[in-house]
C-alpha cells in the first residue's frame, strides 16, 4: 500500500502496546437482519453488518463529537463493495457475507466477512465477475483510531476474471447533511479539490476525479470539524469519487484482470479526524489542514493544523515553501512548523512567508516524521481575484502540478501466448483522422468474414479538455487480448492507453500478435510512447519532438525494398504524401516504402519478439496538387493495407 | 399598449391637453368574498372573517402546491378588445420583504381561436404585508388582447411558486376582491396603440398603427394626436390623424415616418380627441431608434411575472409548431425585444454554419438537437419583420463534422498545443456514430465531434471565416454575431503544425489578437457594414494580459459579455459581497463603454441570484454599470417597477455613450441620507441628447443583507424619505433643471410607473438642491446645466 505522495520509505504501522491505551473488542449482537459484531476501542466504535454487504452500519468517533456519522437509511456505510460494471447498488451492497472472528485480543481485532459474487444484478448477467470471491477483513487496534478494511478478491480456480473494483463510504460528516459545510477534499494536480453541494466553482461538483495526485480522500463537517478520511493505495486508483461533490468518499480501483485462481488486495483505511476543518494532506502518519493569508503581494502567513493518523507517529516537521503561479519554480522558503507528536487533538503552527510574488500562490510542503518523508502542496486561490483554478479560457488549470507516476503491478499469465494463432480476429484503435486510412475496407478484403471464428472490435479515441485522451474500451484482460491476433494501433497516446495498456499492446506482440501502427495527427511522436517497452518492439523510434510531421508537397511514394506483399498493386496512379512522420528506423527494420526519400512504410519484428510489426508513417491529411492522388484516396491504398495484414498475421503464403 | 387609467374620471397631461372625457376602463367582472355569490366559489381555499376587508369576508389561500392548477374563478364570454387589467385586493401574512411564493394569474382565452392571454402578478409583503388590505393592478401583459373585440372566457389561479423552487409554505394570502377592467360601451377608445417594429435603425420607416374601436351604436369621428418621445423631455409631434368609425367598428389609423436621431429609446403616445377636441383617451408603446439595436437591450425577455418559460426554444431548437414560434415572437414583441441570439444552432461553427442541402433536418447546436434550417429561417424572418435583430452565435471554435474535414485537408490552418496534439477537442466514437445518422434508431452523441482552433494570424483563415459569416448572414438573415470560447485569439502556448509559435509571448499574442479581430471585422464590414460583433471574456480578470485585444473588441461597439461576474455568489469570490459587486460592475461598465463597447454583465448563476432580493439588487447594479441583456428584474407587484423598460426609454441617462463615472470621492454631488442609501460611487457626467452638461445621481437603498444570496427570504430596508441631492456649479453654473427618473413609485402608495419627473430646484449655498420624497429601492436623479 502506498497511499500517499512521494513517500521515501515504505510505511511502518507503529503500534503502540495496548496497555497504553486500552483495550479493543469485538461482540456479537443481535441485529435487525441477524447477527452483526461491534468493533469498539478508546476512539471508535462500530458496527458491521455482515447481511449489509458486510458494511460498516455504525460509527462514532468519540473525539469526533460521538456522534452517528451512518444515516440509518438503506446504502448508507462504510467500506460497502461494488464493482463498477454493475449499476449501483449492484449485487453487493445488500449481499449477506460470512462472517467470522478471526483475532480477538486486547490488542486487535479481526473480523472476517466472506461473499462470492454470483455476476448477475437486476436480470443482467455479468459472467466475468460471477465465481469472485470476495474476503473484506476489518482490523481494529488498541490504541489506534484506523479501520483496516482489507479486501480481497480471489478468481476462480479455472478461470479468468476482469473487474473493477469500488469501495463505497456513504456517510454525514459531523451526523448530519449539510449542503454547504460537508465539505469533501481530494488532492489533485490543481490542488486539493473541497467540495460543497453548492459553491462548488467552475469545474462544478467533480464527482469523478481523475487528475488525482495521491491516495486519500477526507469528507470533514467544516462546522463540527470533524469527519473521516481514507486512504487506500494511489497506484491502483483509477478515480476519486465523491457522490454529488460531498456525499460519499468513494475510491474506485481501475480495472483488475487475475488468471485463475490469483488474487488482489485492495487497503482501505478509514482515519477519523477532529479538530481540522480541511484537509490538505493524510498520510498514514497525520491527517492535516491550513489556513492561509496572503496580502496580494507575495507575504502571508500559513497555519497548519495537524492529526493523527494511522500510525502514532514521531516528531512531526512540515518544511514549507511558496511560490507564486505564474512562476511556480521560483519558491520562497517560509520556515518550518515543528508539531511534535501528534494525537487526537490538533496541534498547530504557523509559518510567514515574503517575496512569493503575485498570487495566486502555491504551497509546497516537506512532512518528515521519523524516517518518513511525504512532499504535499496546494494552488492557494483565496487570495486571488476569482476562486477557480482555472486561466481565462476557463477550462485550464492556472496552475497544475506534475502528477505522481503511478506504478503499475499488473498480474499476467503464466505463459504469453496467442490463444489462436490463426484466427481472424482484430482489435483497432481509431483516433484522429485514422478513418482516412480507410482500414475498414482493408480488413474486410482480408478474407470473408465468419462470423462464428472471426471477430472486429473497433474502439476510439476521445479527447476533451480536463482529461486528454481516453479510449472507449480496453481488452484488459489478457483473455480477451490474446484472443486477438492484430491489432491496428491508430492515434492512441500513452495517456489513452495508460501504463496497463502499454505494457500488455507489448505483451501482445510478444504473444505472437502483429501489430499495424497508424500515422495522423496524434500518432508516434505526440503519442509519447517514446522509450516504452511497447515502442521498444515497434521497427521504428518516434523522434522526440512532437511536431515530427514533414510537408512534403505531394511526395509520391517509392518502392525501396520489395516486398512479397506488395505484389498485385498498381502504382500508376502515383500516390503522393503530404504529411509524414519524422522517425528512426531500426537496424533490425526494413523500410519498405518511401516518400520525399523519407520511410513511409516500415515492417520488422524485434529481435526475440515473435510478433510482427508494420508502422504506416504517411499521414492521411494535406492538400495536394489538383491532379495527384492521395495516398489514402490511391483505389489500391486498401489493398495494400490488405496485405500488410496478412504479413502481420504470418501469412507469407498468400503472396 | 400598457398604461391606462382603470377607472373614473382621468386627467392626462398628455400633448397638451387635458383627457376630460368619459371613464376608458370599465369594471367588466368582479367578485368579492363578501358577496360571494357574484362568483364562482374559490377552490381550495377557505372563507375568512376579517374585520380589515371590505364588507369583513374573505379567502384565505394558504401553500399551495406549484402545478395544481385548478382555477380559483373563473367568468365566461366576455367582450374584450385592447388593454386589459386585473384588479385584486389583498394582504399577506407570513411573508417579508420581496420574498415570493404566491403567484396569481389570470388567464383570458380566445374562445373562437384558443389563445391564451395572460396576466401574472405576486402577493409580496412589501407591498401588501401591512394590517389593511391593498389593490394591486396587473395587465394582461403576456401578449396583451389584440385591438379587435372577440370574446374571451377568464380563468383566474392562484398557486405557490417561488423563484428556483424556494417558496415559503407559510404564506397566508387574504384575498377580499377581484376586478377585471377593460373599455367599456360607452365611448370609443384606443384599442390598439402598436409601433410595427420594437426597434428602427436610422432612416428607416416608423410605421404607428393606432386603432379605434367605437361599442357605442353611435357614428364616431375624432382625430388621434400622436408624439414621440425620447429623452428626459425630447419630444416630436408625429401629427393629428381624423379618424371615423361606425357603430361596432374598429378603425386603423397608419402613421409613417422616418427614423431620426438621437438614438435613443422611443415612448410613442397616442392620444384619441372628440370633434370638439376633448381627449377621450390616451395609449402609449416603446421602440428603439439605434443604428445597432443591441444599445437599447435592457427590458427583460422574462420577469417575476413569468419566470423563465423557455418560449425561445420554439425559435430555433428542436422541433415546434408554428403556433408556437408565432407565440413565442409575439411575445418578444410585447417585451420590446431588440436582439435575439441563436444560441449554437450551427451545423459546423465557422467551417460550414449553415447544413449542406441533404442535411434536412440536421443535428445543430453542438449535437443535441435535430433542427430544421427551413424552420429556423422562417423564424428569423418573422422576426425580422418586427425589428427584432438575429443575431448569431459563434462557438468560436472549428466544431462539428465540417470542421472534421476541414482539419483533414488543411491541417496548418489549426494550432497545437506545446505537446503537438490538435488544440482542441475530438470525439472518434462520436464521429463513427454520426455516419449512421440515416438510420431510424440512430441516437445523437451530446459530445462534441471536433474542435478545433483556427491559427487567425493566416490570410487564408481570417478569409475563410469572414467568407462564412459573411455567406450565412446573407442566407440566414443575420446582423450580427456573439463569439463565444474562441474569437480570433492567439494563445502564446500555441503551436503551428511545424512547430513553430505563433507568439513569442503574452504581449504578441495580445498584439496579433487584436490585428486579427480588426481584420476580420474589416473583412466582413466590406460585405455587410452594418454588421455588429460580440464577445464572451469581458471580465476584467481575463484581460489583464490582453488589453489591446480587449479594446478591439470594443471598438465600435462591441457587446462585451462579463460572464465571470455568474459566480460571484460564491463564497470562494471576493466579490460575494453587494458593496464589492457594485464597484466591480459599475467601474468595469464605464471602462467598456469609454472603450467604445456594450456592456453585458450577466446574471449571477447565469439566470440570476438564487433569491428575489439577489435579482433585483444585482439587476439595479447591472443597468447602473450600464449593462444591457435581457433578463433584467422587473417586478411591479413588489414595487420595484419596469427597470428595464425604464433603462431603455431614457437610454441616455442609463448607458448613454456620454456617461462618465466620477471617482467615489468626487465633490460635485452631495447626498444627505442615511449611509445605507447608497450613491457615492454612483455620481456619473452625462451630456443630455441636446448637448447640455448633465449629473447623474443614482440613489439604491442598499441589500439589507451584505452578502448575494444569504438573505433567503429576501427581505428589504424600509424604505428612505426626503433625501435630499444637492449638486455643485460647473464652471460656474449651476444646474438649471432637474428630474427624477424612476420605475419604481415616485411616492408611497403610488403605482410603480416609468417616468422622469421634474424635480423643484432649490439653491442652498451655492448649490442646487432638490428632494427625492421616497427611495424604495432605486431613483435617479439627474441635473441639467
Amino acid at each position: 500500500m502506498k497511499p500517499y505522495v512521494s513517500m521515501t520509505v515504505a510505511v511502518g504501522i507503529m503500534l503502540s502496546a495496548a496497555g497504553a491505551h486500552g483495550a479493543v473488542s469485538l461482540t456479537e449482537e443481535a441485529g435487525p437482519d441477524g447477527p452483526q459484531y461491534r468493533l469498539t476501542n478508546e476512539r471508535v466504535d462500530l458496527v458491521v453488518n455482515p447481511a449489509k454487504g458486510a458494511a460498516v452500519v455504525s460509527y462514532k468517533d468519540r473525539a469526533g463529537g460521538n456522534v452517528e456519522l451512518i444515516h440509518q437509511a438503506p446504502y448508507n456505510g462504510l467500506c460497502f463493495d461494488h464493482f463498477q460494471e454493475q449499476v449501483w447498488p449492484g449485487e453487493l451492497l445488500d449481499a449477506t457475507y460470512a462472517a467470522s472472528v478471526v483475532t480477538q485480543s486486547a490488542d486487535v481485532v479481526v473480523l472476517a466477512c466472506t461473499v462470492t459474487a454470483q455476476g448477475a444484478f437486476r436480470g443482467t448477467d455479468f459472467p466475468r465477475l460471477r465465481g469472485l470471491i470476495l474476503e473484506k477483513t476489518y482490523t481494529l487496534r488498541a490504541g489506534n483510531p484506523a479501520l483496516k478494511c482489507r479486501v480481497k478478491i480471489t478468481a476462480p480456480p479455472k478461470e479468468s476474471k476482469l473487474f473493477s473494483y469500488w469501495i463505497q463510504n456513504i456517510f454525514f460528516a459531523g451526523g448530519t447533511y449539510e449542503r454547504a459545510d460537508d465539505i469533501c477534499y481530494r488532492p489533485c494536480v490543481r490542488g486539493v479539490r473541497a467540495k460543497a453541494a453548492e459553491n462548488f466553482g467552475y469545474y462544478g461538483k467533480e464527482d469523478f476525479l481523475k487528475d488525482f495526485s495521491a491516495g486519500w480522500m477526507a469528507l470533514i463537517d467544516r462546522k463540527s470539524k470533524s469527519g473521516l478520511a481514507c486512504l487506500f493505495d494511489y497506484d491502483e486508483m483509477e478515480t476519486l469519487y465523491a457522490n454529488a461533490g460531498n456525499r460519499t468518499l468513494e475510491p474506485m480501483f481501475r480495472t483488475k484482470y487475475l488468471p485463475p485462481n490469483a488474487s488482489a488486495e485492495y487497503v482501505t483505511w478509514i482515519v477519523p479526524v477532529a479538530g481540522l476543518d480541511n484537509v490538505v494532506a493524510a498520510t498514514p502518519d497525520f491527517v492535516a489542514g491550513y489556513h492561509m493569508t496572503s496580502d496580494h503581494a507575495g507575504s502571508g502567513t500559513i497555519d497548519f493544523q495537524a492529526v493523527r493518523s494511522l500510525s502514532s507517529p514521531g516528531e512531526v516537521t512540515f518544511q514549507v515553501a511558496v511560490a507564486s503561479g505564474e512562476t511556480p519554480d521560483q519558491t520562497v522558503e517560509a520556515g518550518t512548523v515543528s508539531l511534535g507528536q501528534l494525537g487526537a487533538q490538533p496541534k498547530a503552527g504557523q509559518v510567514t512567508f515574503s517575496g512569493a510574488g503575485v498570487d495566486p500562490l502555491v504551497v509546497r510542503v516537506q512532512a518528515t516524521v521519523s524516517t518518513n518523508t511525504y512532499a504535499f502542496e496546494d494552488y492557494f486561490n483565496g487570495a486571488y481575484k476569482w476562486g477557480e483554478n482555472i486561466t481565462t479560457d476557463m477550462q485550464t488549470p492556472f496552475y497544475a502540478a506534475p502528477r505522481p507516476k503511478q506504478q503499475v503491478r499488473l498480474v499476467k499469465p503464466a505463459r504469453l501466448k496467442l490463444k489462436t494463432p490463426s484466427a481472424w480476429r482484430v482489435w483497432y484503435v481509431e483516433g484522429l483522422m485514422d478513418d482516412l486510412y480507410n482500414m475498414t475496407s482493408a480488413v474486410r478484403l482480408t478474407r470473408r468474414f465468419t462470423p462464428d471464428q472471426d471477430r472486429r472490435q473497433r474502439a476510439y479515441t476521445e479527447v476533451q479538455a480536463s482529461f486528454g485522451m481516453r479510449l472507449t474500451e480496453f481488452p484488459y484482460d489478457y483473455e480477451e487480448l490474446l484472443d486477438y491476433t492484430v491489432i491496428i494501433l491508430g492515434g492512441a497516446d500513452k495517456d489513452a492507453l495508460g501504463v496497463v495498456g502499454v505494457e500488455m499492446l507489448a505483451d501482445f506482440l510478444r504473444a505472437g500478435g502483429g501489430m499495424i501502427v497508424l500515422g495522423g495527427p496524434e500518432a508516434y511522436a505526440k503519442a509519447g510512447l517514446q522509450g516504452s517497452d511497447l515502442e521498444e518492439l515497434w521497427p521504428v523510434s518516434a523522434v522526440a519532438d512532437p511536431f515530427d510531421l514533414s510537408n512534403l508537397n505531394g511526395a509520391p511514394i517509392e518502392v525501396a525494398t520489395n516486398a512479397p506483399f506488395l505484389v498485385d498493386l498498381d502504382w500508376s496512379a502515383k500516390p503522393a504524401v503530404a504529411y509524414q512522420h519524422r522517425v528512426t528506423v531500426k537496424p533490425w527494420a526494413t523500410t519498405i516504402l518511401t516518400a520525399g526519400g523519407q520511410p513511409f512504410l516500415v515492417v520488422g519484428q524485434a529481435p526475440g519478439c515473435p510478433g510482427r510489426v508494420a508502422c504506416v508513417l504517411g499521414a492521411p491529411m494535406g492538400t495536394l496538387e489538383e491532379g495527384t492522388t492521395p495516398f489514402w484516396t490511391w483505389e489500391d491504398w486498401p489493398y495494400l493495407m490488405r496485405q500488410v495484414y496478412w504479413w502481420v498475421m504470418r501469412h507469407d503464403d498468400f503472396f | 399598449m400598457r398604461n391606462r387609467a382603470i377607472s373614473g374620471w382621468v386627467v392626462v397631461m398628455a400633448l397638451g391637453v387635458s383627457v376630460t372625457g368619459q371613464a376608458v376602463m370599465e369594471k367588466r367582472w368582479e367578485w368579492t368574498a363578501a358577496d360571494e355569490q357574484k362568483g364562482t366559489p374559490p377552490a381550495n381555499m377557505s372563507f375568512v372573517d376579517d374585520a380589515a376587508a371590505a364588507g369583513g369576508r374573505a379567502v384565505a389561500v394558504t401553500y399551495l402546491p406549484h402545478g395544481r392548477g385548478v382555477p380559483n374563478w373563473q367568468a365566461k364570454g366576455l367582450t374584450l378588445a385592447g388593454p386589459v387589467t386585473m384588479q385584486v385586493t389583498l394582504r399577506v401574512e407570513g411573508m417579508v420583504g420581496i420574498e415570493e411564493t404566491p403567484r396569481m394569474a389570470s388567464y383570458l382565452i380566445d374562445i373562437a381561436t384558443g389563445v391564451r392571454h395572460e396576466g401574472v402578478t405576486l402577493a409580496q409583503a412589501v407591498r401588501a404585508g401591512g394590517p389593511g388590505y391593498v389593490t394591486i393592478s396587473y395587465p394582461i401583459s403576456i401578449l396583451s388582447l389584440p385591438a379587435e373585440p372577440a370574446t374571451y372566457d377568464l380563468s383566474q389561479v392562484m398557486w405557490s411558486s417561488g423563484w428556483g423552487g424556494i417558496v415559503n409554505t407559510d404564506a397566508v394570502v387574504y384575498v377580499s376582491a377581484l376586478a377585471l377592467y377593460a373599455n367599456g360601451d360607452g365611448a370609443a377608445y384606443l384599442s390598439g396603440v402598436e409601433a410595427d417594429r420594437t426597434t428602427y435603425r436610422l432612416g428607416q420607416p416608423v410605421t404607428a398603427h393606432l386603432s379605434v374601436h367605437n361599442p357605442t351604436a353611435e357614428p364616431f369621428a375624432g382625430t388621434v394626436v400622436v408624439e414621440e418621445r425620447f429623452g428626459l423631455d425630447g419630444a416630436v409631434a408625429r401629427g393629428s390623424h381624423d379618424v371615423s368609425a361606425a357603430p361596432g367598428s374598429v378603425e386603423r389609423v397608419t402613421v409613417t415616418w422616418p427614423a431620426e436621431g438621437p438614438e435613443a429609446g422611443r415612448e410613442l403616445v397616442a392620444v384619441l380627441q372628440d370633434r370638439a377636441g376633448q381627449a377621450l383617451d390616451q395609449g402609449n408603446t416603446y421602440y428603439g431608434v439605434a443604428n445597432d439595436p443591441s444599445l437599447l437591450q435592457t427590458v427583460p425577455t422574462y420577469t417575476e411575472e413569468t419566470q423563465n418559460r423557455g418560449y425561445h426554444n420554439a425559435l430555433y431548437v428542436g422541433a415546434a409548431t408554428p403556433k408556437a414560434v408565432r407565440f413565442c415572437i409575439d411575445y418578444y414583441r410585447s417585451r420590446y425585444m431588440q436582439r435575439n441570439e441563436y444560441f449554437s444552432w450551427c451545423y459546423s461553427e465557422l467551417v460550414q454554419m449553415v447544413p449542406p442541402a441533404n442535411e434536412e433536418p440536421y443535428i445543430g447546436n453542438e449535437g443535441r438537437w435535430w433542427q430544421s434550417l427551413k424552420k429556423f429561417k422562417k423564424a428569423i424572418r418573422q422576426e425580422r419583420v418586427y425589428g427584432i435583430v438575429p443575431i448569431t452565435y459563434l462557438g468560436g471554435p472549428a466544431w462539428g463534422p465540417a470542421a472534421y474535414d476541414l482539419v483533414q485537408r488543411h491541417p496548418d490552418w489549426f494550432v497545437y498545443g506545446r505537446s503537438g496534439a490538435l488544440g482542441g477537442s475530438y470525439d472518434m466514437e462520436n464521429r463513427a456514430n454520426y455516419q449512421r445518422r440515416a438510420e431510424f434508431d440512430f441516437v445523437h452523441f451530446t459530445r462534441p465531434m471536433l474542435y478545433a482552433v483556427f491559427d487567425p494570424t493566416r490570410d487564408d483563415v481570417r478569409h475563410h471565416i469572414a467568407d462564412q459569416i459573411v455567406g450565412t448572414a446573407k442566407e440566414m438573415g443575420f446582423e450580427g454575431a456573439r463569439w463565444d470560447v474562441w474569437s480570433m485569439e492567439v494563445s502564446p502556448n500555441s503551436y503551428r503544425l511545424d512547430g513553430s509559435p505563433i507568439a513569442k509571448d503574452g504581449a504578441e499574442a495580445d498584439r496579433l489578437s487584436a490585428e486579427s479581430i480588426a481584420a476580420l471585422k474589416e473583412l466582413v464590414a466590406k460585405e455587410l457594414p452594418t454588421f455588429t460583433w460580440g464577445y464572451n471574456y469581458g471580465a476584467p480578470e481575463e484581460n489583464v494580459q490582453r488589453p489591446l485585444m480587449f479594446a478591439e473588441k470594443c471598438r465600435g461597439g462591441g457587446w462585451l459579455l462579463d460572464e465571470i461576474i455568474c459566480r460571484y455568489h460564491e463564497n470562494t469570490s471576493p466579490f460575494h459581497v453587494w458593496e464589492a459587486y457594485l464597484p466591480r460592475l459599475v467601474e468595469w461598465g464605464d471602462h467598456v463603454r469609454k472603450l467604445g463597447g456594450i456592456y453585458n454583465p450577466y446574471a449571477l448563476n447565469r439566470q440570476g441570484g438564487k433569491y428575489p432580493v439577489d435579482r433585483l439588487y444585482e439587476g439595479i447594479i447591472r443597468l447602473i454599470a450600464g449593462g444591457r441583456g435581457d433578463n433584467i428584474y422587473e417586478n411591479e407587484a413588489g414595487l420595484v417597477g419596469r427597470i428595464g423598460l425604464m433603462a431603455m426609454r431614457y437610454s441616455n441617462t442609463f448607458s448613454g455613450w456620454n456617461l462618465d463615472l466620477q471617482p467615489a470621492d468626487q465633490e460635485l454631488v452631495h447626498v444627505e441620507a442615511p449611509d445605507t442609501l447608497w450613491w457615492k460611487r454612483l455620481v456619473l457626467k452625462n451630456v443630455s441628447l441636446d448637448g447640455r452638461p448633465q449629473l447623474v445621481v443614482h440613489l439604491v437603498n442598499s441589500p439589507a443583507v451584505a452578502e448575494i444570496q444569504e438573505n433567503p427570504t429576501s427581505v428589504v430596508r424600509p424604505a428612505v424619505e426626503g433625501v435630499t441631492v444637492r449638486a455643485a456649479a460647473v464652471d460656474g453654473k449651476l444646474p438649471r433643471r432637474a428630474w427624477m427618473v424612476a420605475a419604481e413609485p415616485m411616492r408611497a402608495g403610488k403605482e410603480p410607473t416609468v417616468q422622469a419627473l421634474p424635480l423643484a430646484l432649490a439653491n442652498e449655498n451655492g448649490a442646487a438642491q432638490v428632494t427625492v420624497p421616497w427611495v424604495r429601492f432605486w431613483k435617479t436623479v439627474v441635473f441639467e446645466y
